[in-house]
């Protein structure tokens, strides 16, 4: 284990850099559990062995080509359970604006928390939280980016950026920058400037008034148009003349 | 005063079983109200621009009568008799917000805690998942559980009762 130290206000503080691991989303679970350190910790991967996606598929890691971290956040400024899904705001916005000024289209939020340009999945967030009575205890919130990796095998809606412009880029450089904007953001939500955020997170939404299609669970498709999130995080979509609202497994996105 | 003060007062407001505490300090005023005070009307009593949660925690001692005899669970011995049941002083585990009950960490895991378990305080009960947000629900509580009253996989609204719980067990 080799470890590196930044200066960072709050989230990366204090960095763990391991070459190789299992999961930093697991290993990071334990030491929240634990309170072995300090809020703001990150705990990064060279490599993952068997790296947590989205609950049924793994994220592809080929080693040294992306970012793939977890950080351990322990919100005691008193973030209530009702308010969890401003955490999913705060992270979506800071990776957005990390990778959006590297790429020459709009790198937008596919809601709930998934990082997309170009119709494709650039970074995906995964956040776990311990809430015990009213109060969010700990948080922790693992982040995968596609930097440098040039395939992704049968997974034909996945993209990294040096697939999209040809450029091989610095990790370390967007790592700095992600930590930077995960800093300034948490500084909105730990103030209470709540309207910021869901102003932010709603502009970058995509499918922002446009027609999409999506499928109900009864198997429906309809032609709609996101038109915001509701105060519980779910998705808004404008169709047949009237707003409906959609929590994650109601609503399918169809993309072409 | 800090969020830390208004927090440490919510946990004595709902220590001691009280149903509204006022507190005015200049300008500053502070309503405390629990569920007792009125059931019907839950407001967000906290003048405060945080998100701080105002209400009282998910888990309150509610002495719970017939309707909660335990049922007997499949697969496991019944968990005490009704006498005991209806007598008991039986404790709610609370969602603490609107989302997905799931038993277990992962489908293939084996559930958190079963009927006729013993619960601490601090342990992880559920997970909530709310818009692809995973929340470990920890037990407030210490005891034996004598009902789960969700089924996996299914939606849970803010403060549906999970869990019910005899401390005295």
């Amino acid at each position: 284990m080799s470890e590196s130290r930044h200066f960072y206000p709050l989230i990366g503080q204090e960095i763990h850099f391991f070459e190789s691991l299992p999961s930093t989303q697991d290993l990071a679970l334990t030491w929240a559990r634990e309170r072995q350190v300090k809020s703001g910790s990150v705990i990064r991967a060279g490599h993952q062995t068997a790296g947590r996606g989205q609950a049924n598929n793994t994220w592809l890691d080929e080693g040294g080509l992306n970012i793939a971290c977890s950080i351990i956040y322990y919100p005691d400024f008193g973030l209530s359970p009702a308010h969890t899904f401003y955490l999913s705001k705060w992270v979506s916005l800071a990776v957005r604006e990390t990778l959006n000024p590297l790429l020459p289209e709009e790198v937008v939020i596919k809601w709930p928390n998934d990082i997309w340009y170009a119709e494709k999945k650039l970074a995906g967030i995964l956040i776990q939280t311990s809430i015990s009575g009213a109060t969010v205890q700990s948080a922790v919130i693992g982040i995968g980016i596609n930097i440098n990796q040039d395939a992704f095998g049968m997974l034909d809606r996945a993209t990294s950026l040096k697939q999209i412009t040809g450029i091989a880029y610095d990790l370390e450089r967007i790592m700095q920058d992600l930590l930077s904007n995960l800093n300034h953001w948490l500084s909105a939500l730990e103030a209470g400037r709540l309207s910021q955020l869901d102003e932010q997170y709603i502009a970058q939404l995509l499918g922002l008034n446009q027609k999409r299609s999506f499928r109900l669970p009864d198997g429906q498709i309809i032609q709609g148009q996101v038109s915001g999130i509701d105060e519980h995080g779910r998705l808004e979509v404008v169709y047949n003349n009237s707003v409906h609202q959609f929590g994650f497994k109601e609503i399918e996105w169809l993309i072409q | 005063m800090t969020t830390k003060d208004i927090q440490e007062l919510i946990r004595l407001v709902n220590r001691y079983n009280l149903s509204e505490f006022k507190l005015r300090d200049g300008d500053f005023e502070l309503t405390l109200r629990s569920e007792s005070f009125s059931k019907a009307s839950r407001k967000e009593v906290v003048p405060s621009v945080i998100p701080i949660q105002s209400s009282i925690p998910a888990v309150q001692t509610v002495p719970v009568a017939a309707a909660a005899q335990p049922a007997r669970p499949e697969g496991s011995p019944q968990a005490g008799t009704e006498a005991e049941a209806s007598n008991a002083n039986l404790v709610e585990i609370k969602s603490p917000m609107v989302g997905t009950f799931y038993r277990s960490p992962a489908p293939e895991k084996p559930a958190y805690i079963k009927v006729g378990d013993s619960v601490d305080n601090g342990q992880v009960v559920c997970i909530i998942e709310a818009m692809k947000l995973f929340n470990e629900i920890e037990s407030e509580v210490k005891g034996k559980v004598v009902k789960i009253m969700v089924d996996d996989a299914s939606p849970v609204e803010y403060e549906q009762v999970l869990f019910l719980v005899d401390p005295n067990a």
